[in-house]
């Protein structure tokens, strides 16, 4: 599969932006954050499921296919601020 | 007190250990391309050429081309001991560009012997039954006596020199900019190009061709 103009449309729709550094889609309101590699091994329908997931617990969501090791996580997130 | 080497810092010490492999793996592999096709260029027609253009990658290009290699585009330090630059099949590359690329396949043919065992990873076309935009291989060069992985690419004039032109003009300063390129929005783009490009070239054969039996003196038609 391949991250598909549809898919960019779907994600862009429901708030997420592109951060080319990280080559990852971000949602700063749901804090949430998709890798490209999952949103190209992934079906349209998985993405919306995905945007559909509520996150109360405060704390950013990465929905990659490797999960990233924390170190990782934690630069991330002080990127992100 | 010192701070502690960061993952990146030990990867530039691994590139500059690595310098004289590549800097052999260059000149060695350069010299067999060279070699090989040389019977193809001195066949060539005056309009037509077929260039060899060889590149070491530089220190902080390949270290960012393996950050971004990571999911996370980051290295984590917990396992700062898995990151190596030699899995990097690029950091030794030769470029030959062709014109006219209907060329293309009579190159290939003539590096057979050199590419023969060396793994295929051709840069796709834009539709499923599309030739490729370029063809590309990665192995290690038996001339060499390396373990490097080198990388070989052959492509038409035109669209290895937007290559040229685009990594300078946008990614030489800051290679981090090639994340931009995944985004689906510039891969639009980036395909608009490359057929234009690929058109260019088509169109600009065709005349050629058309001109050529035109002057073809065994035609009876013209």
């Amino acid at each position: 599969m391949d991250t598909t103009p549809e898919k960019d449309e779907i994600l862009r729709s429901a708030g997420f932006r592109y951060h080319f550094d990280r080559m990852a889609y971000v949602n700063r309101k749901a804090k949430k954050v998709v890798s490209v590699e999952a949103v190209e091994d992934h079906s349209e329908e998985w993405l919306r499921q995905m945007i559909a997931q509520t996150n109360d617990s405060g704390d950013w969501r990465f929905y990659f296919d490797q999960p990233p090791p924390q170190s990782v996580i934690q630069a991330f997130v002080a990127e992100l601020g | 007190m010192t701070e502690p080497r960061t993952v990146r810092d030990r990867l530039r010490s691994e590139y500059f250990d690595l310098v004289p492999s590549m800097q052999r793996t260059l000149v060695a592999l350069e010299a067999d391309v060279r070699h090989l096709l040389l019977p193809v260029m001195i066949a060539l027609d005056r309009y037509e050429q077929v260039r060899i253009v060889s590149r070491l990658k530089d220190c902080e290009s390949a270290v960012d081309a393996l950050r971004r290699r990571q999911e996370a585009r980051d290295f984590a330090s917990e396992e700062a001991e898995t990151y190596s630059l030699s899995t990097l099949h690029d950091l030794v590359g030769i470029r030959v560009l062709v014109f006219p690329a209907s060329r293309i396949a009579q190159v290939n043919q003539a590096l057979e012997p050199l590419l023969a065992d060396w793994s295929s990873d051709p840069v796709p076309g834009f539709e499923s039954n599309d030739p490729p935009i370029a063809l590309k291989y990665f192995g290690r060069s038996a001339s060499a006596g390396t373990a490097l992985i080198a990388e070989v690419q052959i492509v038409s004039s035109l669209i290895g020199s937007f290559w040229d032109v685009e990594h300078a003009a946008v990614y030489k300063t800051t290679p981090n900019l090639q994340g931009v390129m995944a985004s689906p929005r510039m891969k639009s783009r980036y395909r608009e190009v490359l057929s234009a490009l690929r058109e260019f070239e088509n169109e600009f054969e065709r005349l050629i061709q058309e001109t050529s039996e035109i002057d073809a003196p065994s035609n009876p038609a013209t």
